[in-house]
C-alpha cells in the first residue's frame, strides 16, 4: 500500500490466498502440505488486526474459481470448477453461481482422493492418492526414484545428487529432448490427472472446467495424455457435456481471485474487467489431432481399451467396399422383432445351445453344476432360469453345440486380427464395426476406429443410429463410411416393433448428413411393417431431402436365416416368422424409389451395376 | 468366336474319345525293322516311320493343320511304355467310370493280334517291375506311395525351345546337330556314344519336316486351302515370318513331341512373349486383322484340346478327366523385370472365354507391377467358371527359381508346366515335378500303427508303439519323422528306377534336340543335357496330417478331453464304436489348418520342411552329368490323386472316415476352411512355399460373388492379396453347388460345364462320381 501509495480508506478489503486446508468462514488456516508447522493458525484474524482492515481468507482453488467466474472464461457461467495442477492438486467449485464449500469448508480436496487402493504414501499420511503421483512434488519424488533406481536418463545429470534441483520444468526440457524417463513420467502424470478430470465430470457434471497452476506449462506432452484420459474414463453420455479450457491467468490467478472474493462479499463493483488471455480450449470431444499421427503412448492406450465382441468376420462382402473384416460388437438398444442376429442384442456375452449339432451325448448335464440340464428324449433340455453363466457346457462340448457368443477382449487384440488381412485392403477394403449397435461401446468403437486409421485403413460403421449424437460426432472425423439403418419413418410404429420410437435416429441422421459424412442409407424391407407404399415413401422423401452426403439407398430385403440362432437362443428370443418378399416386388420399390432421385441398390442382388 | 470356330468346337464334342491303333502298329513295325540299332536311333526312326506313315487330315474349315491320330479326339497307342494294361482293360475302356473310351473292333484286334504279342514282357514297365524293390511295391500296395504312372508312360512335364524353331527353322537346328556331331572324335569311345543321339535327332527333325510337307501336299489337292500349303511348306522348317506361320510352326513341334512318347504335361511356355512380335508386325504391314489373329488362337486352342492319351485305369484315377496337362503361360516379366503382358496375353484370356475348353491349361503370371487391367481381364475369365487362368506368382516363383540356383534371367522368364510347377523353357529337364506321390497322411496312420498299415498288416519299418504309446505330441511327431523319412526314400527309390528305365529304354531324340543344352552336350535329357534339372516328387495331404497333429495335441495331450486310446478303437472303428462319434467330433471341432490359426498352420509348414529336410538327401540320375541341380525341391500339385489316395487310409484323428478323400495340395481339408478364403490364404502363407518348385491351392467362388463388375474388382483385391502373401499359385472354381448337383443328375444338360480339377481342368460329366463329390465338397466361399 505504502507502494503503490493506495490510502487505508480506499481499501475495500482484503483477500488472503493460502495454498493448503483452511476455513475461509472461520478464518483459519487447518493444515497445508507445503508448511507442515501451520496447524488451525487464525490466519485472518492476524493479518487483520495487523492492517485493521476487512480480511478474506480462501485457499487458492476457490480463490482461482471465483477469479475465472467474474474475470476469465467462466463469465456468466453457473456451474464450473478451477483445477489447479501445481505443487499440490485442488479444486475449488461453483455451483449455481456460488462458491460451493462443503459441511465443514473444505470442499475441492481431489488431491486425496485415492486413484491407486494400497498406493504411493501421500504427504497425508493416506496411501495412493492423486498428490501422489501427479503433482508438481510426486512429479520430483517419481523421477528423483528413477534416478535412483539406477535407470537410464538424461535426468541423473542435472540432478546433481540432489531432488530438490528437479523440478517441472527440467523434467518437461529433458522429455522434450527425448528422454524416455522423463517422458514416461509427464505422460503418466497426465493420466493420472485426466482421471482426476473424469471423477470431477462424473460426480459434478459442470458446465465448465478450467484448468490452471503451474504443470499446465509443460503443454500438450502432459494435457494431451490427460484429455485423452479424461475422455476414456468418462461415461459417454458425458462426452461433450461440457467444456475444458486453459486458465490464462496464470500465477496472478489467486490474486483475482482474492479481489474477487472481497468484491462479491461486498456490494463493491470493482473493475469490470481485467486484462486478460482468451482461455485455451482443451477440446475432449473429438481431438483434432490427424488420425494417422497416433503417438506410441497413444496407441498403448487405445489398444487396452475393452469391448464386447462376438464375431470378426474377415471377407466381409456386404459391409463396404472391396474385402473387409467386420467386427461385431455386442449389444443394442433397439429390439427389432425380425432381427437376423438375435444373440447381438444383450451387452454381455451369453450361451447358445444349437439343436442340430447337439449329440446328446449328456457331457454338458454332468458338467453343470447348477443342474440346469437334462436330457428328455433324444434332446438336451435347458432350463435357462437356474444356469449361472459359468460356461463349462461350452468347454465340454465335443461337437460345439454349445457356444459363448461374445467375448470381451481389448481394441488392440481385435485390431490385429483385422489386419491378418491387410493383404486384402489395397483395392478399398478395411475395416468395418457393425452389431448390435457399435455406438453402444463408444470408448471401444473409438479405440478401435482410431488404431484403424493409424494403419491406414478404410472404415465404415453399421448403425442404427440410436445414439447421444455427441457420440456419432465423436467418431466421424474416423469415418469413411456411415451404414446407416432407417427402420420405419412413423415412429410410433417404429416403437412397436423395435421398442424405441425414431426421433433420435431421424435427428442423428439429419445431424450426420449435414456434417457431409457419407452415408449409405439401409432399408430393411420387412413385409408389412416398413415395405408399405406409404413408408417407402415417406422414406425415399426423407432420404432425397438429406442431400449430397447420402451416397445410396440400400434395400436389404428380409429373409428367415436366422431362424436356428432364436432357437439356440433359448425361449427367451422370439423367432418372428414372415414370408420373404417376392424378388420382383423388390424390384418395383426399388424403382419407385429411384424415382426419387435417389441410387438405389439391393442387397444380395448382384446382377445390377453396382450390388452391396 | 466365328461360325467356322463354332463348327470346329461342335464336332470335337460330339465325338466320344476313342482309341487309334495307327501309331501302335507303326511303331512295333519299325522296332522290328531296327531291332539292331541303338535304343535312341531306334527310336528315332520309329518316330520318323510314323510321321511318314500316319493318316494326315485336313478337316473341313481348318486353318491350323496336324492330327495327332487317325480320328478327332483319338488317343494313339504307346505299346513300348506298357502293354499289359491295353490287353487286359481293353474291354472296359468303353466301360469304364470316368474317362471312356470307345474301341473299334480293328483296334481291338489290331491290339490283340499284333500289339501285344510283340511288346508283352519287352515293356519300359516290365523292366521297371523287375527292377523295383519289393519294398517299393509294399509301399505301393498300401498307399503311401505311388509312382505307376511314372512306369507306364513317358516323362512328358517339359517345354522345349520353341522360340529357338521361330527363330532358326527346324534346319537351323539341324545344322547345329551336324555341326556338333563333325566337332566328336571318333578315337573316343564317350564321345563315340554321341553319334547315335546326333544321328537320332536328325532323322526326327527332317521327319517332322517331311510331316509338315505331307500336310502341304495334302493341301495341294483342295485349291482354297494354297495358304496352308505355303505355311506348312515353310515351316516349322524354314523361320516364321508371320503371325500365322509361329502359330502353325508351334504346333507341329508341340504336336511331334506328342507322337514320339505319351508323356503328358508338354507345355507351350510363354506364348504371348514368343508370338507377339509377328503379330505386331503382321499388323503393321496389314497382313492381319486383330480378328483373323483371334480366330487363329482359337484354331489352336481346339487342335491343342484334340490332343488325348490313354493311360491304366490305375494311373487314370490320378488325373480324371482326359487332361493332357498342356500348359500356356502368358503376362509376367520380361527377362530383365519389367512387366510382359501385351495384345496376345489379352487375346489368350478372350480364347478361354469363347471357346471353354478344358485344354490347353492357361497360367496367368501376376506380379507388383501386372496392369490392373490383366488383373480384371483375368477375374473376368475366371467368372466364366472354368477354372482358368490358373494364377502364378512372380513375387515367389522367381525368388523361388533364384534360390535354387537359376540365372536371374533365366528366373525371370520362367513359364509353367502341367499343372502348376515352374521351369525355364527350353532349359529345363523332363518332368519338373510329377515324379512319385508321397502320401503323407498314410505315412501318419502307419505311425499311429506301431508302423504297420491297418488295412494289409503290412510293417514295413518297426514304429514305436501305436497311438497309446506316446506320452506328448513331440513324441509322436518323433516317430513321424522316422516313417517320414523312410517312405520319402522309398518314393524316390520309385524314382530313380523310372529315371533308369526311361533313359535306357526311351530316351526321346526330337525333343531332346529342341532343349538346351543337349546339342552342345551331345546328350539326351535323360542323360544330362538340360541346362537346368530339379525334380520333385509329389507331396499329399499335409493338411490332413496338420489338423489330425493338432487334434491329437489338444484333445489327448493338452486338455486330456480324450484318451488315446479312445481316439485309438474310435479310428479303428471308423467311429462306428458306441461313443465314437463324440469322439469324433471333439477331433473335428479342433483348430483346422485354413483358419489362420498359427498353431495348426505351423504343424503343416513343419512336415513339410521335414520332408524337404530329407528329400534334400538325394539326388536323382543327371546328379553331376552336366545339369544345374541334380537334387529334389517340394511339390503339392497332385491333380486328383487326393481321392485314390485318400481310399487307401482309414479314419484319421482330424475327425476323417476312412476312405475319404484327402485334402489336395496346400487346400485345406473340405469344410474345414470355415472364415473364408482370405484365411485359407493366411493359412497357406505359412508354408515353405518358397522351396517349391509348385504348390497347389484350389479355391471355389459362388459365382455370385463376381457377377457385377464390384465382384470382379473383389476377386482382383483377393489376387492382389495373394500375390501380397507371396503364394505360388490359386484356382478357382466358380460354378454354384446346385448347378453342380444338377449336373450330377441331368449329365447331358451339362456336357460341356468346365470345372477345375486340381492343377487343371475337365469337363465335369467325364468326371467319375466320387471326384464329382469331392469337388462339390470343396467349401464353396458364398455369400448366404
Amino acid at each position: 500500500m505504502q507502494q503503490t501509495g493506495v490510502s487505508a480508506g480506499q481499501v475495500a478489503g482484503v483477500g488472503l490466498s493460502f495454498a493448503g486446508h483452511t476455513n475461509g468462514q472461520r478464518g483459519v488456516v487447518l493444515t497445508s502440505s507445503n508448511m507442515p508447522q501451520w496447524d488451525q493458525v487464525p490466519l485472518r484474524d492476524i493479518v487483520s488486526k495487523r492492517l485493521n482492515q476487512r480480511v478474506l481468507l480462501d485457499n487458492d482453488t476457490n480463490l482461482g474459481v471465483l477469479a475465472e467466474h467474474r474475470y476469465g472464461a467462466g463469465r456468466g457461467v453457473a456451474d464450473m470448477v478451477y483445477v489447479t495442477f501445481s505443487t499440490g492438486v485442488g479444486m475449488g467449485i461453483m455451483v449455481g453461481g456460488k462458491l460451493y464449500q462443503g459441511h465443514t469448508g473444505t470442499a475441492g480436496e481431489i488431491g486425496h482422493t485415492v486413484v491407486e487402493t494400497d498406493g504411493r504414501r501421500c504427504s497425508c499420511g493416506k496411501r495412493g492418492c492423486l498428490m501422489a503421483y501427479a503433482c508438481g512434488i510426486a512429479l520430483r519424488n517419481r523421477a528423483w526414484e528413477r534416478i535412483q533406481s539406477g535407470e537410464e536418463t538424461a535426468l541423473r545429470d542435472l540432478a546433481w545428487d540432489d531432488p530438490q534441483l528437479i523440478n517441472g520444468e527440467l523434467i518437461c526440457e529433458v522429455a522434450k529432448r527425448g528422454d524416455p524417463v522423463a517422458q514416461d513420467l509427464i505422460i503418466s502424470t497426465g493420466r493420472y490427472l485426466g482421471i482426476c478430470l473424469s471423477t470431477i465430470v462424473q460426480v459434478l457434471n459442470p458446465e465448465l472446467i478450467v484448468i490452471g497452476g503451474g504443470l499446465t506449462n509443460i503443454g500438450s506432452m502432459l494435457l494431451d495424455p490427460c484429455m485423452e484420459s479424461l475422455r476414456q474414463n468418462v461415461h459417454p453420455v458425458l462426452w461433450g457435456a461440457g467444456r475444458t479450457v486453459l486458465g490464462r491467468f496464470q500465477e496472478h490467478v489467486s490474486l483475482i481471485g482474492g479481489a474477487a472474493a472481497v468484491f462479491s462479499e461486498t456490494d463493491i463493483e470493482g473493475p469490470p474487467q481485467i486484462p486478460y488471455l482468451a482461455p485455451v480450449s482443451l477440446d475432449w470431444r473429438a481431438p483434432a489431432c490427424a488420425a494417422s499421427s497416433l503417438s506410441d503412448a497413444g496407441r498403448r492406450d487405445l489398444e487396452r481399451v475393452e469391448g464386447t465382441v462376438f464375431d470378426v468376420q474377415r471377407y466381409s462382402l456386404d459391409d463396404g467396399p472391396g474385402l473387409r473384416t467386420a467386427v461385431f460388437l455386442k449389444g443394442c438398444p433397439l429390439r427389432c422383432s425380425w432381427c437376423s442376429n438375435p444373440e447381438s442384442q444383450r451387452v454381455n456375452p451369453e450361451l447358445l445351445l444349437f439343436a442340430t449339432s447337439c449329440l446328446a451325448c449328456g457331457a454338458c448335464i454332468d458338467a453343470c453344476a447348477a443342474e440346469s440340464r437334462a436330457l428328455t428324449g433324444d434332446r438336451i433340455a435347458w432350463d435357462r432360469g437356474l444356469c449361472t453363466r459359468c460356461g463349462e457346457c461350452a468347454r465340454i462340448c465335443p461337437a460345439q453345440a454349445t457356444v459363448w457368443s461374445g467375448s470381451r477382449r481389448t481394441a488392440g487384440d481385435v485390431l490385429r486380427e483385422v489386419l491378418s488381412d491387410a493383404a486384402f485392403y489395397e483395392d478399398g477394403g478395411g475395416m468395418t464395426l457393425s452389431g448390435g449397435e457399435p455406438l453402444l461401446q463408444p470408448a471401444f468403437a473409438e479405440a478401435l476406429l482410431r488404431l484403424a486409421k493409424a494403419e491406414h485403413l478404410d472404415t465404415a460403421i453399421e448403425t442404427t443410429g440410436n445414439a447421444p449424437w455427441e457420440i456419432l460426432e465423436l467418431l466421424h472425423p474416423y469415418l469413411d463410411l456411415w451404414l446407416f439403418d432407417l427402420k420405419h419413418m412413423d415412429s410410433r410404429t417404429h416403437r412397436n416393433w423395435t421398442g424405441l420410437g425414431n426421433e433420435l435416429i431421424l435427428s442423428n441422421l439429419r445431424r450426420l448428413a449435414a456434417l457431409g459424412a457419407p452415408i449409405r442409407v439401409r432399408l430393411p424391407l420387412i413385409p408389412s411393417v416398413s415395405f408399405t407404399d406409404e413408408n417407402l415413401r415417406r422414406t425415399a422423401e426423407f432420404v432425397a431431402q438429406l442431400g449430397a452426403a447420402v451416397r445410396s439407398l440400400d434395400l436389404l430385403p428380409y429373409h428367415k436365416w436366422a431362424r436356428a440362432k432364436y432357437e439356440a437362443l433359448g425361449s427367451g428370443a422370439k423367432w418372428w416368422n414372415a414370408e420373404p418378399i417376392p424378388d420382383e416386388q423388390v424390384q418395383a420399390a426399388a424403382d419407385l424409389m429411384r424415382s426419387y432421385n435417389l441410387t438405389v441398390r439391393i442387397a444380395g442382388d448382384r446382377s445390377g451395376k453396382e450390388p452391396l | 468366336m466365328t461360325t467356322r470356330v463354332q463348327r470346329l468346337r461342335e464336332r470335337l464334342f460330339d465325338t466320344t474319345p476313342s482309341i487309334c491303333a495307327e501309331r501302335g502298329l507303326l511303331v512295333t513295325e519299325a522296332h522290328e525293322m531296327y531291332a539292331a540299332d541303338p535304343p535312341v536311333l531306334r527310336r528315332a526312326k520309329a518316330l520318323a516311320h510314323v510321321l511318314d506313315h500316319m493318316t494326315v487330315r485336313i478337316d473341313e474349315g481348318e486353318l491350323i493343320a496336324g492330327n495327332q491320330a487317325s480320328a478327332p479326339r483319338a488317343a494313339p497307342l504307346f505299346p513300348e511304355y506298357a502293354v499289359d494294361f491295353l490287353v487286359d482293360e481293353i474291354d472296359d475302356f468303353p466301360l469304364r467310370r470316368a474317362d471312356v473310351y470307345s474301341v473299334p473292333g480293328d483296334v481291338k484286334q489290331a491290339i490283340l493280334g499284333k500289339i501285344g504279342p510283340y511288346w508283352r514282357g519287352k515293356t519300359l514297365y516290365d523292366r521297371a517291375k523287375a527292377m523295383r524293390p519289393s519294398e517299393v511295391n509294399q509301399a505301393e500296395h498300401i498307399g503311401a506311395i505311388a509312382g505307376r504312372g511314372n512306369i507306364s508312360s513317358g516323362d512328358g512335364h517339359i517345354i522345349m525351345n520353341i522360340p529357338k524353331v521361330l527363330r532358326q527353322g527346324l534346319t537351323g537346328i539341324i545344322e547345329e546337330v551336324q555341326a556338333a556331331r563333325d566337332r566328336i572324335s571318333p578315337y573316343e569311345a564317350s564321345e563315340f556314344n554321341k553319334r547315335a543321339f546326333f544321328e537320332g535327332a536328325t532323322v526326327t527333325l527332317q521327319a517332322a519336316i517331311r510331316f509338315a510337307e505331307r500336310y502341304a501336299a495334302e493341301a495341294d489337292r483342295q485349291p482354297e486351302l494354297s495358304h496352308i500349303a505355303d505355311v506348312c511348306r515353310r515351316v516349322p522348317a524354314q523361320p516364321a515370318r508371320t503371325f500365322h506361320e509361329a502359330v502353325q510352326s508351334a504346333w507341329f513341334v508341340h504336336l511331334v513331341s506328342q507322337i514320339e512318347s505319351n508323356g503328358h504335361s508338354f507345355s507351350l511356355g510363354r506364348f504371348d512373349q514368343y508370338t507377339y512380335p509377328f503379330y505386331q508386325a503382321d499388323l503393321e504391314a496389314g497382313r492381319i486383322t486383330p480378328e483373323q489373329a483371334q480366330e487363329l488362337l482359337e484354331l489352336l486352342w481346339l487342335k491343342l484340346f484334340s490332343i488325348i492319351k490313354i493311360r491304366p485305369w490305375s494311373h487314370t484315377r490320378y488325373g480324371i478327366g482326359y487332361p493332357t496337362y498342356q500348359n500356356v503361360t502368358i503376362g509376367g516379366q520380361t527377362p530383365t523385370g519389367r512387366d510382359a503382358t501385351n495384345d496376345i496375353s489379352y487375346m489368350v484370356l478372350e480364347t478361354v472365354r469363347e471357346t471353354r475348353l478344358t485344354q490347353p491349361n492357361v497360367s496367368a503370371r501376376i506380379h507388383t507391377g501386372t496392369p490392373d487391367r490383366f488383373l480384371m481381364e483375368c477375374a473376368r475369365t475366371i467368372r466364366a467358371g472354368m477354372g482358368m487362368p490358373a494364377i502364378k506368382n512372380d513375387e515367389i516363383i522367381v525368388p523361388a527359381l533364384l534360390e535354387k540356383g537359376v540365372r536371374s534371367e533365366d528366373a525371370y522368364d520362367y513359364a509353367i508346366v502341367g499343372c502348376i510347377e515352374a521351369a525355364v523353357p527350353g532349359k529345363w529337364g523332363y518332368r519338373n515335378t510329377g515324379m512319385s506321390f508321397l502320401n503323407l497322411l498314410k505315412v501318419l496312420e502307419v505311425t499311429l500303427n506301431n508302423g504297420a498299415d491297418p488295412a494289409t498288416g503290412i510293417q514295413l519299418l518297426p514304429g514305436r508303439g501305436d497311438l497309446t504309446a506316446f506320452d506328448s505330441i513331440e513324441a509322436l511327431y518323433d516317430a513321424y519323422r522316422d516313417q517320414l523319412g523312410f517312405y520319402t526314400r522309398l518314393s524316390i527309390e520309385a524314382d530313380t528306377v523310372a529315371d533308369l528305365c526311361l533313359e535306357s529304354m526311351a530316351p526321346d531324340a526330337f525333343c531332346s534336340a529342341l532343349v538346351d543344352d543337349c546339342i552342345a552336350r551331345g546328350k539326351t535329357i535323360k542323360e544330362g543335357g538340360a541346362v537346368y534339372d530339379i525334380i520333385s516328387g509329389l507331396q499329399s495331404g499335409a493338411s490332413n496330417v496338420a489338423d489330425s497333429l493338432m487334434a491329437l495335441k489338444t484333445q489327448v495331450f493338452d486338455e486330456k478331453a480324450l484318451t488315446a486310446s479312445q481316439v485309438r478303437e474310435s479310428l479303428a472303428a471308423d467311429f462306428q464304436n458306441p461313443g465314437g462319434e463324440v469322439v469324433r467330433q471333439r477331433l473335428l471341432h479342433a483348430p483346422k489348418y485354413g483358419n489362420d490359426i498359427a498353431q495348426v498352420d505351423a504343424f503343416a509348414a513343419r512336415v513339410l520342411n521335414d520332408y524337404l529336410a530329407e528329400a534334400s538327401h538325394y539326388r536323382h540320375t543327371r546328379y553331376g552329368r552336366g545339369p544345374i541341380g541334380g537334387g529334389y525341391a517340394g511339390s503339392t500339385s497332385n491333380i486328383s490323386a487326393n481321392v485314390p489316395l485318400g481310399a487307401s487310409v482309414g479314419a484319421t484323428p482330424d475327425g476323417r472316415h476312412a476312405g475319404e478323400p484327402i485334402n489336395e495340395g496346400v487346400s485345406p481339408v473340405h469344410g474345414c476352411d470355415t472364415g473364408g478364403p482370405t484365411k485359407v490364404l493366411c493359412s497357406a502363407a505359412r508354408l515353405p512355399t518358397i522351396k517349391s518348385l509348385a504348390q497347389l491351392l484350389n479355391l471355389r467362388l459362388s459365382p455370385g460373388t463376381l457377377e457385377s463388375d464390384e465382384g470382379l474388382g473383389r476377386l482382383v483385391a483377393l489376387l492382389k492379396g495373394f500375390r501380397n502373401l507371396k503364394l505360388w499359385h490359386v484356382q478357382f472354381n466358380t460354378v454354384s453347388t446346385q448347378a453342380l448337383l444338377d449336373a450330377q443328375q441331368y449329365p447331358e444338360k451339362y456336357r460341356d460345364l468346365v470345372v477345375r480339377v486340381a492343377g487343371y481342368s475337365a469337363l465335369f460329366v467325364a468326371l467319375d462320381k466320387a471326384t464329382q463329390d469331392d469337388i462339390i465338397r470343396r467349401t464353396s466361399h458364398d455369400l448366404s
